[in-house]
């Protein structure tokens, strides 16, 4: 199967979610980045209310290793 | 079908105080146990325990894990933690289905946290195939998948349905309708509830869930949350008897509480009288 980054996006995903409160800023950093182009139009989509809810999810939720 | 109306319990003192006056009124047809609260602790206390015992001898108990990580391309170690701990689990408790949350939660720094959307693709659909055969292979019945409360785009709401079947089909799984989860979809992205519940593949339905939520703010905008921490919604209750009449092979019909919201009297109150109303809507008074 042909490696479309899917791993390395969920990681990058979840790091922004943690990390960055502007859910502009997110979308941002992950267009900016080609490695993960086969998500890009994924992440155009992605409404910023929603990523906003998704953050405050992962920093509510998340436990470190 | 014959549908059976019950509880998804807790070994939370909390949770047992209030539903028991439900257990010693008959009133409970089956019950559904969070198979990874091994989490929290050692296992069910005495009560839930003999709960579990009492209705898997009767093939009313099924299962539900709320941190298999079925759509995370990371973490596989955790997989493998997990299965190991049910691998025990099976061998006390004679479950009906195991269903798992769809989503991804861990992954980066992360060994824990709530189910986020997944893109579709042909890595995560193969992803998610394995992660079934897995739990599959372990549980030894049935397994199932939740519909997720979260998506981050209307499309996304409306195809989630099709990804779940995709993965559902080459183990002919079932799918886990959570009414809640389909009602935040439904308010959040201005779909109607019954129209966005026939994108999901309706004819793979065993169970449902019925809870309640909370309202947050974001960005000025109202979002509908599952919280499993207040009353079940009028519109969930509306909505039932029409989803039901869609769903064939339902069996079961779950009320989810967390034992946090069950402090006070009338939560308490409010708890049983959903039950109670969810019973009369499912069986007719």
């Amino acid at each position: 199967m042909a490696d479309s980054g899917f791993a390395l996006f969920q990681s990058r995903l979840l790091e922004l979610l943690w990390e960055e409160d502007d859910p502009a800023a997110i979308k941002a950093a992950l267009l900016a980045d080609d490695d993960f182009a086969a998500f890009h139009d994924y992440v155009r989509g992605m409404e910023p209310r929603m990523i906003a809810v998704a953050g405050a999810l992962v920093r509510k939720w998340g436990r470190a290793r | 079908m014959t549908v059976s109306v019950g509880l998804s319990v807790f070994g939370d003192a909390r949770y047992r105080a209030a539903a028991r006056p439900l257990f010693d009124d008959g009133r409970v047809d089956a019950i559904e146990w969070t198979v990874d609260s091994w989490l929290s602790g050692d296992g069910p206390p005495g009560e839930a325990a003999a709960w579990l015992a009492a209705y898997g001898a009767n093939n009313a108990l099924i299962a539900h894990g709320v941190h298999y990580p079925l759509l995370a391309a990371a973490p596989d170690f955790l997989r493998g933690e997990w299965l190991g701990k049910l691998s025990e689990d099976v061998k006390r408790h004679r479950y009906q289905g195991i269903s798992v949350h769809f989503g991804f939660a861990t992954g980066w720094e992360l060994a824990e946290g709530a189910p986020l959307p997944v893109p579709r693709c042909a890595e995560s659909t193969a992803l998610g195939r394995d992660a079934l055969v897995a739990l599959h292979a372990v549980a030894g019945c049935d397994v199932g998948i939740e519909n997720l409360a979260l998506s981050f785009s209307a499309g996304e709401a409306a195809s989630q349905g099709a990804f779940i079947d995709d993965l559902l089909s080459p183990l002919d799984g079932y799918l886990l309708l959570d009414l809640h989860n389909l009602y935040c979809q439904s308010v959040n992205f201005g779909i109607d509830m019954t129209d966005l519940a026939k994108t999901y593949p309706l004819q793979r339905v065993r169970e449902m869930h019925v809870s309640g939520g909370s309202w947050s703010g974001s960005n000025g905008a109202r979002i509908r949350r599952d919280t499993h921490d207040d009353r079940v919604p009028n519109a969930v209750f509306a909505a039932l008897p029409a989803l039901r009449a869609l769903c064939p092979r339902l069996e079961f019909v779950m009320l989810e509480q967390l034992p946090e919201a069950l402090e006070t009297d009338a939560q308490v109150q409010g708890f049983r009288a959903d039950y109670q109303r969810l019973r009369e809507v499912v069986h007719g008074g």
